[in-house]
């Protein structure tokens, strides 16, 4: 077999092999770049506050006020992006508290309509002093409790 | 149709990701196609004629593999399956490779291991529909790993292979349970310590700057410790002993975000492989080579100084495929393939290998910061680590960055036993992938 050949198959090898690698970093990018645009876990700029619940008839919740315990409130708008909520680090609103768990639960869009979920915390998040078990749909004036904080929807 | 309606995204968004594992599927089939027939042209100068066989064993394997992970792990991540099929198949030509080198024939085994290792994925992603019942069998699987762990010491079916009794021999086959053992022991780890977390993580004394939690806490690890030192001191196995220890630790600070226990288990990890080092003549030998490997050039450094040697002769676009002295090399197609590769393919090739690992260990711990259980967690990070951990030890050893032990390169060495529990850890982690991406929040 000509040297030249072998050459030329072993460069074809190697250039198909960084194909692959290419490809491979690609669809991760992919993955990122859409996980990232559904679950941003911090809204960077204020968005237009609420725009879908000023367009929908029934009342939609515009913004969460969370009321931590020995803590100024803080209001977190609700534009398109999840809000988690836990001790984690990544959480939108990181909670200090031994009675919450790392991901403790998440409000998000589907569908047109706002949702708790509690993400299979320990103690558990609650609707209006009821337990969620499944995912709830939220409307100004509930009241979510996650461990010791207290957390307002509004419109 | 209504249930369609809430979740149109996610069955679009799996299709997608299941058209790329498809598409890097093939592209991986056709690499390795392509390097058998490399080998062959360079080896014999003509094309092998079970070359056709070959490619159409493999694309079968392929398809199966790609049909199970779509219809079992739908939405699951795209990339681990072809990273492992391409590093699998590529690991199979250059043994295939050594065989025409050394005049073995190790290949049909591996081949046959190959489908067994398959079957074990689509298997394992059939009957572990969801991870979490992996949590409720947590005893069962933990005294598992252990008595399989243990297994080789029984006089009669244990057998010791080069001074290590890991080695299991039942008739004509031989299988070293502790590659088996090793998952069982990161479910066990993940189950029990995404219940005991809160209680191992409070920290209520205080050393110096840091708070550390009491006493009793520390059990678990010294209990891992004490596991690790026995198979080290009964089975004479320091990659094993290394990697149960590793992973323990790894999953622990995963778990409770403390530092303490790094600390902790640095210091014991020093401790145990000091006294190790003072007790064994087989670690200080392996210690004494890696310092310097040239003084003893022509007995215990052999192995390595050739291994430096093929890599060194591969330089960067490698001698090519077929065309090395592999052979030369001391236990080449298991624990030393990747200086055979170092050799044929050099540094271009061995870079893209090493990229395909890093991306499998990146998709993994991806994987454990998605998943929305604590146990899902810890089982994909522990899965994670005990992969990325065995390469960087076994790569290490080879390079000469670390003291030789010995571990397989996952997927590529020789050895069923390896290759049946590296498939069976991406169906882990295949499923724990597919089960926080189905239409999130739901049920």
């Amino acid at each position: 077999m000509p040297p030249i050949v072998l050459l030329a198959g072993q460069a074809l090898f190697l250039l198909l092999l960084y194909l692959f690698v290419a490809r491979a970093v690609r669809v991760v990018v992919r993955d990122v770049r859409s996980s990232a645009a559904t679950a941003a876990p911090v809204p960077r700029s204020p968005a237009p506050k609420a725009r879908k619940g000023r367009k929908g008839q029934t009342a939609a919740p515009g913004e969460l006020v969370v009321h931590i315990p020995d803590g100024r409130p803080r209001v977190i708008p609700l534009d398109a992006h999840d809000v988690t909520f836990g001790r984690a680090g990544a959480s939108t609103v990181v909670l200090d508290d031994p009675y919450v768990s790392d991901h403790h639960a998440r409000v998000y869009l589907t569908d047109g309509q706002w949702q708790v979920a509690d993400l299979g915390s320990t103690n558990g998040t609650f609707c209006n002093q009821v337990k969620v078990s499944s995912p709830t749909a939220l409307t100004p004036g509930d009241q979510l409790g996650i461990g010791k904080t207290v957390v307002q929807v509004r419109r | 149709m209504s249930a369609v309606a809430v979740t149109t995204k996610a069955p679009a968004d799996a299709r997608r990701k299941a058209n790329s594992e498809l598409a890097l599927l093939i592209l991986a089939l056709l690499i390795t196609v392509g390097a058998y027939a490399l080998v062959g042209l360079a080896t014999t100068g003509v094309v092998p004629g079970g070359l056709a066989a070959y490619g159409g064993a493999m694309a079968a394997l392929g398809a199966a593999a790609h049909l199970a992970s779509r219809r079992l792990a739908s939405g699951a991540d795209p990339v681990l399956l072809p990273l492992a099929f391409l590093l699998n198949g590529l690991g199979l030509v250059m043994v295939r490779r050594l065989d025409f080198a050394e005049q073995t024939s190790q290949a049909p085994a591996q081949t046959i291991w190959t489908v067994v290792a398959i079957v074990v994925f689509i298997l394992t992603l059939a009957v572990v529909r969801d991870h979490r019942i992996l949590d409720n069998y947590r005893y069962i699987v933990g005294i598992g790993a252990l008595a399989f762990l243990l297994m080789p010491l029984l006089p009669g079916i244990g057998k010791e292979v080069n001074g290590a009794r890991i080695w299991l021999g039942l008739g004509g086959l031989s299988f070293q349970p502790g590659e088996v053992a090793k998952l069982g022991l990161v479910i066990f780890f993940a189950s029990y310590l995404a219940e005991k977390r809160a209680l191992l993580t409070v920290a209520t004394n205080r050393l110096g700057p840091l708070m550390v939690p009491p006493a009793r806490a520390f059990g678990p690890i010294l209990a891992v410790w004490g596991l690790s030192l026995s198979v080290l001191v009964f089975q004479k196995d320091l990659g094993l002993s290394l990697l149960v220890f590793g992973i323990f630790v790894a999953m622990l600070y995963v778990a409770t975000a403390r530092l303490t226990y790094v600390l902790l288990g640095l210091a014991l990890f020093s401790a145990g492989a000091y006294a190790a080092w003072t007790v064994f003549s087989h670690v200080q030998s392996r210690i004494s080579t890696w310092l310097d490997p040239w003084s003893v050039y022509d007995s215990a450094g052999y192995q390595v100084a050739q291994s430096l040697f093929a890599m060194g002769t591969g330089g960067i676009f490698g001698v090519g495929l077929g065309q090395g002295r592999p052979d030369i090399i001391p236990e080449v197609n298991t624990d030393f393939i990747f200086a055979a590769f170092g050799e044929e393919i050099g540094l271009l090739g061995t870079t893209a290998l090493l990229l395909c690992f890093f991306l499998f260990v990146g998709r993994g711990f991806t994987i454990a910061m998605r998943s929305r259980d604590d146990f899902g967690q810890l089982l994909a990070a522990g899965l994670t680590f005990l992969f990325g951990l065995q390469v960087f030890v076994i790569l290490g050893g080879v390079t000469q960055l670390l003291p030789l032990t010995g571990v397989t390169l996952p997927f590529m060495s020789y050895g069923g036993s390896s290759l049946l529990a590296n498939y069976a850890l991406v169906a882990l982690l295949l499923r724990v992938s597919a089960s926080s991406s189905d239409g999130r929040g739901s049920t």
